[in-house]
């Protein structure tokens, strides 16, 4: 893989494990294969398909008591998002191969030394999210099932979060059949939907650097151009800037299509996320308060809120990151030496300055901007639906 | 080791402020001109005893405030007091983290460009921003004084208690407490007694210093502002001449030679060496002397041959002083675009603590003002408060708004000068600055929100909605 093309390599191997990315097209492997994976893939999307109606039926079952009502209902809405991108890789999956092949094109690979290490940094900044964004997520999972473990331990009844159709409170085997069935379609569910998140935070990310290795090979177009007709004296002036010029234009139509093609794929899914985002966030909170500040519980409901933070934050600031970089390509147009080019060439930078005044804005569903604005918006109206619902306590 | 340390550019204007914050315990140690070891020493020494003094009494005012938290008007008095002095801790250990980013945008300046036509309209705004800097520093200075001053003397008014919540019969009751004017938690008993005189000499000390290093960082960050939005004044002042100049190269003018008459008889007759017709030669602040352009009586000298498709008849080396003086356009342009992101780049962050702490003061200052009952000392400290808060915001929007409005009007200049007139060259150059130019440079407090009197406007009408709401639920 390239190196701009293997910033997504740990999510992709994390995605196809949970059976929700599709194998890659191109690697040798044997039609059976990827015809079982293609079965996993479908298996997966029936287990999270059939948990998420269990929790909807334990919803209308409990809807009078508020408490077991937040308890799943803030699942439930999780689980919801996470569906929703499942289903968009299954159905787009064409369109995310073509993507991430589109990483590995040769303008975003061909780089200079200092730009290589920008792109490795870049590669490894996005491993460590992942891994910690996914394990944050597993420990959360993880913690969950210990509570009704302890109540089982200590012969209280269990109420686990969905409708089972069986009573395993009095049965160990049932007991233990529903908490591994539990266990694993939670923590299936929260590895992927993080991964899937920290997926399009990476691509926004790997966007990001591309406009800023642009940046610096235009500010020193000229500059460039001399040195190579310095070396190669056959070639003239004006035509190696020209050539030099012309691969920057083409590099920044290739920066716009995937920003573009990223967008089209998950704009609607992101626009969900903010909108269930917010309401999760109060729900959560509304449990929060009501619990012992020493209590497991406690933990594992303030890591849940940390992670519904930091996938709302996740997007917003990729987002406002690639349009603060966007926007500064004018001032690095502005800043190389163009006094003392010929005037042809001039003329063109003023089109391509032109173009570049359209700031790269990362919008979710057609009409939410990805930026750190929309960020402070959802976390104040999460907090007045909070202290809305404590009022009506 | 004595090294003289040559002080230049931004450093030399702002050597007042920089002197008084060393001497208020920032973590400044640059600039001095005595480098040797022991000083050094000293100076870090210092500094410490200052960050290490603050920072104490700081903590004791928390646990006071801890340890009194019962009483609703208690506590919110006292979080006000504690969020107003986060403030000063914060801006000390953002700058001591910080230093090497201040230090670049100190140094950004130390080497500009210069062209013999320009450098007595350059000499007048470095002079205006230098004048606008020294008049900032007094004033902030001045009302920093005031302010410690009005504090201690309203110490002395009204009774010196806290409140305490009876917990039985859930009323508030009156505690005396030490008359000082920071509530804060001693190990020792200040109610009365030398220990009293030395925590009150304490406070005055803690006050001064406090305040003093929160607004001299202040100052700096507005003195940076004033001599960028000076330098677009000048490059605005002198693109007409600019384009006069552009224009005489290639279509008759009368009077060319007025154009390169510059006003002042010092340095400014000199021309660069024709030799050196790499452009970037012209880049530097050595002026190769030659022959004076100044003719008598305004008549066009001519010093040598004049080049043959000029219909003005100037010499080769005025022809290089027009094209020139496009280049030093240009560059000093892109200079004062690097000072500015620099400037963002490096106060941006404490920018932004600053409006998160401030916020919530004001929305708890709100609350205490629906509280005034009459004209005594609680409106007076509250008033006090609000009014320096608020006034803290407004000095770093106004100069972010001047520095706004200054570089989209570059823009405007641009187009009233006789561009028409000018050559390809110069209507080009006109076309790229405008591009560059519609984009106005602002300071973006770590690119949440954009430093602007909007911004301002939207914090004071945060203040006066929760005010009236408030008021109207009592």
């Amino acid at each position: 893989m390239s190196l701009a093309g293997s910033c997504v390599a740990l999510h992709l191997r994390f995605l196809r494990c949970c059976g929700y990315c599709r194998l890659a097209g191109g690697d040798g492997y044997p039609p059976l294969l990827r015809w079982l994976h293609h079965a996993y893939r479908y298996f997966a999307l029936a287990l999270m398909t059939a948990y998420l109606l269990q929790q909807c039926v334990y919803a209308y079952q409990e809807q009078t008591d508020m408490d077991k009502l937040a308890r799943v209902m803030f699942l439930l809405l999780c689980h919801v998002t996470s569906i929703t991108k499942q289903i968009v890789f299954h159905v787009d999956a064409e369109r995310i191969d073509e993507m991430i092949t589109g990483l590995d094109d040769r303008l975003y690979n061909e780089v200079s030394e200092k730009q290589a290490q920008l792109l490795s940094t870049t590669c490894v900044r996005a491993a460590r999210l992942v891994r910690v964004y996914t394990g944050t997520a597993f420990i959360t999972c993880t913690l969950w099932i210990v509570f009704p473990i302890l109540e089982y331990a200590n012969g209280r009844p269990v109420d686990f979060p969905f409708w089972a159709g069986i009573d395993y409170n009095h049965s160990s085997i049932r007991f233990l059949l529903v908490l591994l069935y539990s266990y694993y379609a939670t923590s299936l569910e929260g590895i992927a939907n993080t991964t899937m998140d920290a997926f399009i935070a990476t691509i926004l990310y790997q966007c990001q650097t591309q406009l800023k290795i642009l940046r610096m090979n235009i500010e020193i177009l000229p500059d460039r151009a001399r040195a190579i007709v310095k070396k190669e004296s056959n070639q003239k002036y004006e035509a190696v800037l020209w050539k030099l010029f012309i691969e920057c234009l083409t590099h920044y139509k290739k920066i716009t299509s995937t920003s573009k093609i990223l967008q089209d794929i998950f704009g609607t899914v992101i626009l969900i996320q903010f909108a269930i985002g917010g309401w999760t966030l109060c729900m959560a909170a509304y449990k929060l308060v009501s619990l012992n500040v020493l209590s497991i519980e406690f933990a594992s409901i303030t890591l849940f809120i940390m992670c519904i933070f930091i996938e709302l934050l996740l997007f917003c600031y990729y987002g406002n990151e690639v349009k603060v970089e966007s926007d500064r390509l004018v001032e690095s147009l502005y800043a190389m030496q163009w006094l003392g080019t010929p005037l042809r060439f001039q003329r063109s930078l003023l089109v391509f300055m032109e173009r570049a005044k359209q700031p790269l804005r990362p919008v979710a569903g057609r009409i939410i901007p990805l930026s750190l604005e929309t960020f402070l918006t959802i976390i104040k109206s999460s907090y007045t639906f909070y202290a809305v619902l404590r009022q009506t306590k | 080791m004595m090294t003289k340390v040559k002080a230049q550019g931004l450093v030399t204007d702002l050597m007042p402020n920089i002197k008084l914050m060393q001497a208020a315990g920032h973590f400044l140690f640059n600039y001095h001109s005595d480098n040797s070891g022991m000083s050094m020493l000293l100076r870090k020494v210092y500094s410490s005893v200052h960050a290490v003094l603050i920072v104490v009494n700081y903590v004791c005012m928390a646990i006071n405030m801890a340890q009194y938290s019962d009483e609703v008007n208690e506590l919110t008095a006292n979080t006000i007091t504690v969020l107003f002095f986060a403030h000063s801790v914060i801006k000390l250990l953002f700058f001591a983290l910080n230093s090497k980013s201040f230090y670049r945008t100190l140094a950004i300046w130390n080497q500009s460009n210069s062209h013999p036509l320009f450098t007595e309209s350059d000499a007048r705004y470095h002079q205006l921003a230098l004048t606008k800097m020294r008049r900032l520093l007094y004033c902030i200075c001045g009302v920093t004084v005031l302010s410690v001053a009005s504090w201690v003397t309203l110490t002395f008014f009204g009774e010196s208690v806290r409140f305490i919540a009876n917990k039985e019969t859930n009323e508030t009751m009156t505690e005396p407490a030490p008359r000082l004017p920071l509530k804060a938690w001693y190990p020792f008993n200040t109610m009365s007694g030398t220990m009293y005189i030395a925590a009150f000499a304490l406070q005055i000390y803690w006050l001064l210093f406090s305040m003093a290093i929160a607004n001299l960082l202040d100052v700096m960050f507005c003195s940076w502002l004033i001599f960028a939005c000076e330098q677009l004044q000048h490059l605005k002042a002198i693109m007409k001449p600019l384009m006069e100049l552009s224009a005489s190269l290639d279509t008759y003018r009368p009077n060319t030679a007025e154009l390169f008459r510059a006003s002042s008889t010092e340095k400014s007759e000199k021309v660069p060496d024709p030799v050196d017709l790499d452009i970037r030669g012209i880049y530097s602040t050595q002026q190769d002397f030659g022959i004076t352009l100044r003719g008598a009586g305004g008549k066009l000298q001519t010093f040598g041959q004049p080049t043959p498709n000029n219909p003005n008849g100037l010499t080769q080396k005025q022809e290089m002083l027009a094209r020139s003086a496009i280049k030093y356009w240009v560059e000093r342009h892109k200079h004062v675009v690097r000072l500015v992101a620099s400037i963002g780049d490096t106060y941006g962050t404490a920018l932004l603590f600053h409006m998160l702490i401030s916020t919530i003061t004001l929305t708890l200052l709100a609350y205490q003002a629906t509280k005034i009952d009459g004209v005594n000392v609680y409106a007076f400290s509250t008033l006090g408060y609000l009014t320096y808060t608020l006034g803290q915001v407004f000095h770093f929007c106004i100069f972010g708004n001047r520095l706004i409005e200054e570089s989209s009007s570059v823009m405007e200049a641009a187009y009233s000068c006789q561009w028409y007139d000018g050559s390809e060259e110069a209507k080009t150059f006109v076309q790229i600055v405008c591009q560059q130019c519609q984009k106005a440079m602002s300071i973006s407090g770590a690119k949440f929100f954009t430093v602007s009197l909007d911004l301002f406007a939207s914090v004071l009408g945060a203040v006066v909605t929760y005010f009236m709401v408030l008021i109207q639920l009592k």
